[in-house]
C-alpha cells in the first residue's frame, strides 16, 4: 500500500501508531517553533500595522533574546521531521500489504518546508528590517 | 464666467493666507526597545494616530532605549493621544526635552 513518487520516493510509509504519533508531533512542534520565531519581530509589527494593540505587543519583543534557543529547538524538530518524512523505506516493509494505516508523507513534508521558509525569513527578517523598512 | 472668477479669486486668496492649524514638533523618549524591529513597531503605533509623521529615530546610548522626533498636526491630535498610542503597546514612553536622551 504505498503510493510512489516519479523520483521514486514513497509518501506513504507503515509506522507504527506510536511512531506515526511521535513523527507528527515532531512536525507540529517544528511548524510552532518556526511560529515562535516570528512572534518577537514579525508578527508584533504586522498586529500593530493592522490597528491591533495591547501590551502584549511589547511582552513579544522581548522574546527576541530568547531567538537562539527557540531555532535550535525548533531546528532540532524540523531536522528530526525531515528524517521521518524523506527516509528511505526498507523493501520488505508492507511488500505484503499488511499495512493498514500507511502514514502520509506529503502533507508532513510540506508542512516541514513551509516551516523551514518561515524559520528562515524569521531568522533573516531582523537583519534586513533597515533596508526594508522605513519610520 | 463672472462667477468662475469670483470663486477663482476666493480660492486664491484662501490659499494665501496659512491654515489655522498648526505642526507640532515634540521629542518621544521609549524604552524597552529590545529587538531589532521593536522600533518600528513603535511607529507603527504613532502613526496610528491622525496627521502623526515621523521624522527621525535616534537609539540612545543605553540599550533598549530611542528617541522619536515627531510631527503632528495640533488639531488633528495632541502629544498625550501619541504617548498613550505607544503605552498602549506596551512600551514606557514619554515627551522628552529635545537634547535628552
Amino acid at each position: 500500500m504505498t503510493e510512489t513518487t516519479s523520483a521514486g520516493r514513497e509518501t506513504a510509509i507503515c509506522e507504527t501508531p506510536a511512531a506515526e504519533k511521535k513523527a507528527w508531533a515532531t512536525t507540529w512542534l517544528g511548524a510552532l517553533g518556526a511560529l515562535a520565531l516570528t512572534s518577537c519581530c514579525i508578527l508584533p509589527l504586522v498586529l500593530v500595522s493592522f490597528g491591533v494593540t495591547g501590551v502584549f505587543i511589547a511582552q513579544l519583543g522581548v522574546l527576541y533574546q530568547y531567538k537562539w534557543i527557540t531555532f535550535a529547538l525548533s531546528a532540532a524538530f524540523i531536522g528530526y521531521g525531515f528524517y521521518k518524512a524523506y527516509r528511505p523505506i526498507p523493501a520488505a516493509v508492507c511488500a505484503d500489504g499488511t499495512c493498514a494505516r500507511p502514514m502520509n508523507r506529503t502533507l508532513m513534508r510540506s508542512i516541514l518546508w513551509v516551516a523551514t521558509a518561515i524559520v528562515a525569513v524569521a531568522m533573516i527578517f531582523p537583519y534586513l528590517t533597515p533596508y526594508l523598512l522605513s519610520y | 464666467m463672472k462667477s468662475l472668477h469670483l470663486a477663482l479669486a476666493v480660492v486664491g486668496t484662501l490659499a494665501t493666507f496659512p491654515a489655522s492649524a498648526a505642526e507640532q514638533r515634540i521629542n518621544i523618549g521609549v524604552g524597552e526597545l529590545t529587538c531589532p524591529t521593536c522600533s518600528y513597531t513603535v511607529a507603527a503605533a504613532m502613526r496610528g494616530v491622525p496627521s502623526v509623521e515621523i521624522i527621525d529615530f535616534t537609539e540612545g546610548e543605553e540599550f533598549g532605549t530611542g528617541t522619536y522626533i515627531v510631527a503632528f498636526d495640533d488639531e488633528a491630535a495632541d502629544q498625550d493621544m501619541i504617548v498613550e498610542a505607544i503605552r498602549a503597546t506596551g512600551y514606557p514612553a514619554d515627551i522628552v526635552e529635545s537634547g535628552d536622551s
